[in-house]
């Protein structure tokens, strides 16, 4: 039988309960003001409590009865490199792209997608990166003109 | 038949060449923002405003709102092909769009949805003509209360959407209105779930969640499956069967009339008129078991729908000179800009403005299914391509379109963000569309809903003492049981 933590009912009633409490906590100092003049508060507040009992009901609902993992999908390794690979990508993209620049980052979100994610080869994955970032830049950045994130040490 | 002449004015007025020049500029600048996502009509109206300063009015108000309605027409393409929305109003195409792509049938439903869209658009002129200056007044009889009610009807359709569970639909709504306090609260300009960062201060931008809600989580997902099954089939065929035109007719007759009349009212107008289209589709037509596994009906009834949507929008715009939407408020803007004062003298002041653009809504139409279809050939080819390389340029499409709203990197990692959480809540059996519905309501809403009260001084009566309001709550209570009675009378006890 599946542990109620990897029903989907559960895992998922119990995020968004806490995603209630955190809006519960963060907005605990906005005024609510009176029904005839509802305050800043007003609102998030009547929706931090609807959030709490949809989840609650979620969460005791998935705990009563059985249900599927959801974590069937990430058991097999293989998969949970390249999820993690294509995660970890985005994220070094964004921390990146301000010192590194567009054309190197994006060289090299290419090159994990294609090389390791992909599973090509590093000629096939040098070239792909190379083209697609020198050519994105040049379309969206220089022809169309569009806001591309620049880096402080490269263009 | 004096009465005719103002409009066959018109008609001369729009076909001037010059001026079908403008209105292709429109269509073909309005097809190109719909098919990149993140970049919005009304992000792009305004970017051009300042170049419409030296045309005449009817041509700078052709080409502007030829942008709006082209927009419409290229919102489904990365639908259907990536399943990433490239406007907010073709959202649902994703279901069954995608689907098909899948199936191979990616032609069919670009095709389909080009001509819904021309169907729909056309029809909809048509109604602009005959209706517009009686819509019109009705859409005066909205006010705070009326606009709060329809906002909860459009979020309890929800409850029909997509595969979740009504429980999970409605949680995903909440969290959704919940995100969309973030930033400065529409009255009183209270900073809210800012946690200090300058960044939220405006609220989480639309742009970076639904690039990250469909677009990341939808390569994360594919990235579940070894590289060799990631591929996309290649379509067969280019163009939808005889038996795609028998199956559509009714969808797009029934998305025309819904997207028209919701395209009037302020507030949501073509993205909740898609929605209520799929839903109808999903919940009442004879089809509606094949709703959600790739069916002809799910891309023909929302596309036709946001296209009369946009096209009805511009009624309170011409006749009361109210703007139903941000895009409309830019129209306004634009006209305003050239010295016109829509309203309702505008048919009798300026006719062959009034008449030029709705003569000119004709031609675009034509123009942009001539324009639309061809390009599905192309469009397609985009599938040939091996999903490794196929899987970066999706994520360079989303990385470029989040940054290009504010320029920000924090929009970037916004989108990250809800690329990741996007995925996991698929994994947990939630339904994004939900959420980004009442993410783009969330703030009209609570705006109405706290003049409704200013106004009432504190009394819920407001929202049934006025009989508008009134039926479109009773309407949302029933699209919230009816499921629900729905379900129970299936699985007996």
């Amino acid at each position: 039988m599946t542990p109620g933590w990897a029903r989907s009912d559960v895992a998922g009633g119990a995020a968004l309960l806490a995603l209630a409490a955190l809006a519960w906590v963060a907005g605990r100092g906005l005024p609510l003001g009176a029904l005839s003049q509802p305050g800043a508060g007003f609102f998030p507040r009547i929706l931090t409590l609807l959030l709490a009992v949809l989840s609650l009901t979620m969460l005791v609902h998935g705990l009563a009865r059985p249900g599927a993992a959801f974590t069937e999908p990430w058991t097999d390794r293989s998969t949970r490199r390249r999820l993690l690979l294509m995660t970890g990508a985005l994220v070094f993209y964004v921390a990146a792209v301000g010192t590194l620049g567009y054309l190197v980052t994006t060289a090299a979100l290419f090159v994990v997608m294609v090389r390791w994610v992909g599973g090509r080869g590093w000629a096939h994955a040098l070239v792909v990166a190379a083209l697609c970032s020198a050519g994105s830049w040049y379309v969206f950045g220089r022809l169309l003109r569009v806001n591309l994130p620049a880096g402080a040490l490269l263009p | 038949m004096d009465a005719l002449a103002p409009i066959v004015h018109g008609f001369a007025a729009a076909f001037e060449p010059a001026r079908i020049l403008y209105c292709l500029i429109g269509v073909v600048v309005g097809t190109i923002v719909g098919v990149l996502p993140g970049l919005g009509p009304a992000a792009t109206i305004a970017l051009l405003l300042p170049a419409t300063y030296r045309l005449d009015p009817v041509s700078a108000v052709i080409m502007l709102a030829g942008i709006y309605y082209g927009s419409q027409y290229g919102g489904s393409t990365t639908s259907i092909l990536v399943r990433i929305p490239g406007e907010s109003s073709s959202m649902v195409t994703c279901y069954d769009g995608y689907e098909m792509t899948r199936q191979g049938r990616a032609g069919a439903a670009l095709g389909m949805a080009a001509i819904a869209s021309f169907v729909a658009g056309t029809a909809a002129v048509v109604g602009l003509m005959v209706v517009a200056p009686l819509l019109g007044r009705f859409a005066l009889a909205f006010g705070p209360a009326e606009y709060a009610s329809l906002m909860i009807l459009g979020l309890t359709l929800v409850a029909w959407l997509g595969s979740a569970s009504l429980l999970k639909s409605l949680a995903m709504a909440v969290t959704g209105l919940l995100l969309a306090t973030v930033g400065q609260d529409p009255v009183a300009g209270v900073e809210r779930f800012t946690f200090g960062t300058q960044s939220l201060l405006d609220g989480i931008d639309l742009v970076p969640v639904f690039m990250g809600l469909f677009g990341i989580a939808e390569v994360l997902e594919t990235m579940e499956r070894p590289p060799a099954e990631q591929r996309l089939p290649t379509p067969k065929g280019l163009w939808p069967t005889r038996q795609d035109f028998r199956d559509s007719a009714a969808p797009v007759a029934r998305g025309t009339v819904l997207g028209f009349l919701l395209g009037v009212l302020p507030g949501g107008g073509a993205t909740i008129a898609s929605i209520a289209s799929y839903v109808t589709e999903k919940r009442f037509a004879r089809n509606r078991a094949r709703l959600g596994q790739g069916a002809i009906e799910g891309v023909a009834g929302p596309e036709a729908a946001n296209n009369a949507a946009a096209t009805g929008s511009f009624i309170p715009l011409l006749t009361l000179g109210i703007p139903a939407n941000v895009v409309m408020a830019m129209m306004l803007a634009a006209l305003t800009l050239h010295g016109v004062r829509p309203g309702p003298l505008l048919v009798v002041e300026r006719p062959d403005l009034f008449w030029g653009v709705i003569a000119s809504m004709y031609l675009g139409n034509v123009l942009l299914l001539i324009l639309n279809l061809p390009l599905v050939g192309l469009f397609i080819q985009i599938l040939r391509l091996p999903y490794p390389v196929l899987a970066p340029l999706i994520l360079l499409f989303c990385l470029i379109g989040s940054y290009s709203v504010t320029g920000q990197t924090a929009e970037v990692a916004t989108m990250v963000c809800f690329g990741v959480g996007g995925y996991l809540l698929r994994k947990l059996g939630f339904d994004a569309a939900p959420l980004v519905l009442a993410l783009i309501l969330g703030r009209p809403l609570e705006e109405s809903l706290r003049q409704a009260l200013a106004i009432s001084q504190g009394s819920f009566a407001v929202f049934v003492t006025r009989p508008i309001s009134l039926v479109l709550l009773l309407a949302a209570a029933a699209s919230l049981t009816a499921p629900a009675l729905a379900r129970i009378r299936r699985q007996p006890a």
